[in-house]
């Protein structure tokens, strides 16, 4: 079954989430996000079915985990999460901006695991700092659906014009 | 294969902007904008799109080629990236290139390099860019290959890309037939055409030593996912050809430790145990080099979000030189759980 795109979203004004219609789960998946920023930024994914899962809190009873490395330091992990962790080591500002690229699997009665890498201009822009970059794995453990509804979401805005843009097949 | 003229056409460009187009409609995966096959291989007039995705491969043809990246012909001081090619990061600014290339090929008469790249395009944003790269180091399975993998940038915020260049930088140089191949993808686009088509599509129905592609189409570039769940005793290893011999070699880092190589009898495999692993992988298939893959994986450790999944990053190599990849198949190693069903593997190709 060819690639097909299963949904994308832009945001035609600021705002603190980016979140997709529900749409047509598919087994395998990839995604990229550009997302520009308005202020003290750190993005966090979430993914579910009809509506996205945030049981749990921001440190206990979640069902998402992340193993992550920030420019190649050791990994490390965070477990029972509400969110799969998406943002810089620090926060980014306002102007900065980051792109992330993401391969999924996502079969209903199995743990979903996401292997995900990202850029971004956290230390600042111009051609005189680096650009920062991240690996990271993830897992939503739900065992029951698929997942058909991506949201990404923000202690500040996510500006205008950033986009999130899902592929799939079969 | 598409034909880049048409797609300047179903691309539309990034000023109509879809709010939310759910549901897919149709709408294919990423397609091919423009190609260059040449010692400096160079794609101009690209479509402007928000995503760009850039497979190339470097053949060498006089020693040490070292090949940077240059968009839209700025030759100013406007690039900075973060290098890292085996150890820890190098941090690059205030560049006239971008500091990539399909690779720093070494001496050896045969090597060849190979990356796949992806970068954001928003005329009025600096240019964000993901670099993997593999290359041979020299012939044979005795010598592991090196990777790299790099974040760049283009800190130009007037304009969009619209032209993307390997500049030789003082060194060797790569052969005619060295080549890259510039995909586009933007949220407006109405395409319904793919450049990646699928050579095979296997579900395991029951459990099973092994799952193998059947015989697939050659094809210059692969693309391979396969998601595998193991019974127990984990541990599986990917072939070509059927070969299981030691004609592999590879340099691989589970969870972020340090670079181990190894002579093989797989180009790919899990880093640990689990039982459930997601794997992708990107292939340089030219008949007379040797093969190079990317591989990176998703591994499940234990079940439960109180266990964080495990992470493989993984290049090899495949030292046939006669022929090109026309199968592939994942298979437990010995005395190690069957694959159970489910275990799924995708195969997509193109020249």
């Amino acid at each position: 079954m060819a690639w097909a795109r299963l949904t994308t979203k832009t945001l035609t004004s600021a705002g603190t989430t980016i979140a997709t219609d529900a749409f047509t789960s598919n087994k395998f998946n990839f995604d990229m996000r550009h997302s520009l920023y308005t202020g003290t930024s750190t993005p966090r994914k979430r993914v579910g079915k009809t509506t996205v899962d945030s049981s749990g809190t921001d440190t206990v009873s979640g069902n998402y985990a992340t193993r992550r490395s920030e420019d190649g330091s050791a990994d490390s992990t965070l477990t029972l999460r509400n969110f799969m962790d998406n943002s810089a080591g620090g926060s980014l500002l306002s102007g900065q901006s980051d792109f992330t690229v993401c391969y999924s699997i996502n079969i209903s009665t199995q743990e979903k695991l996401f292997i995900e890498w990202q850029v971004n201009n956290y230390g600042g822009t111009g051609s005189g700092t680096s650009p920062f970059r991240y690996e990271r794995v993830h897992k939503w453990v739900n065992t029951t659906d698929q997942y058909d509804i991506v949201q990404f979401y923000n202690a500040s805005n996510f500006d205008t014009d950033s986009n999130y843009i899902l592929m799939g097949t079969d | 294969m598409s034909f880049p003229f048409l797609q300047s056409y179903l691309g539309l460009g990034q000023g109509l902007q879809t709010k939310n187009a759910a549901g897919g409609g149709g709408v294919g995966g990423w397609v091919e904008l423009g190609r260059s096959t040449s010692a400096t291989p160079s794609v101009a007039s690209l479509a402007n799109k928000r995503y760009y995705m850039i497979l190339s491969h470097g053949i060498l043809a006089t020693v040490y080629p070292a090949y940077q990246m240059r968009i839209n012909d700025d030759s100013g001081s406007n690039y900075s990236a973060r290098r890292w090619d085996g150890a820890s990061d190098t941090l690059l600014t205030n560049q006239d290139k971008v500091t990539s290339s399909p690779a720093y090929l070494g001496n050896g008469s045969a090597n060849i390099g190979f990356s796949v790249q992806s970068w954001s395009n928003l005329s009025n944003k600096e240019k964000l860019g993901i670099h993997f790269g593999v290359y041979n180091d020299s012939s044979g399975a005795g010598t592991a290959p090196r990777r790299q993998k790099n974040v760049e940038k283009w800190a130009n915020t007037s304009s969009s890309i619209n032209k993307f260049s390997w500049i030789p930088d003082g060194y060797g140089t790569y052969t005619s037939d060295s080549e890259m191949i510039v995909l586009g993808y933007d949220p407006a686009d109405t395409h319904s055409n793919n450049f990646w088509t699928e050579l095979s599509s296997t579900t395991l129905t029951g459990s099973a030593s092994t799952i193998n592609s059947g015989t697939i189409t050659a094809k210059k570039y692969l693309w391979i996912q396969l998601y595998a769940k193991q019974a127990s005793s984990f541990s599986f290893e990917g072939h070509f050809n059927g070969d299981t011999s030691s004609n592999y070699s590879a340099r691989y880092s589970g969870n972020g430790g340090a670079d181990t190589t190894s002579t093989f009898t797989k180009f790919a495999g899990n880093f640990s145990g689990g039982g459930e692993y997601f794997l992708n992988a990107f292939v340089i298939n030219v008949s007379n080099k040797e093969k190079l893959a990317i591989v990176h994986t998703s591994e499940m450790n234990a079940s439960g979000a109180g266990t964080a999944p495990r992470r493989l990053e993984w290049v090899s190599k495949w030292v046939n030189t006669s022929s090109q990849i026309t199968s592939i198949d994942f298979t437990k190693e010995a005395g190690m759980g069957d694959l159970q069903s489910g275990t799924a593997l995708r195969v997509w190709g193109s020249d």
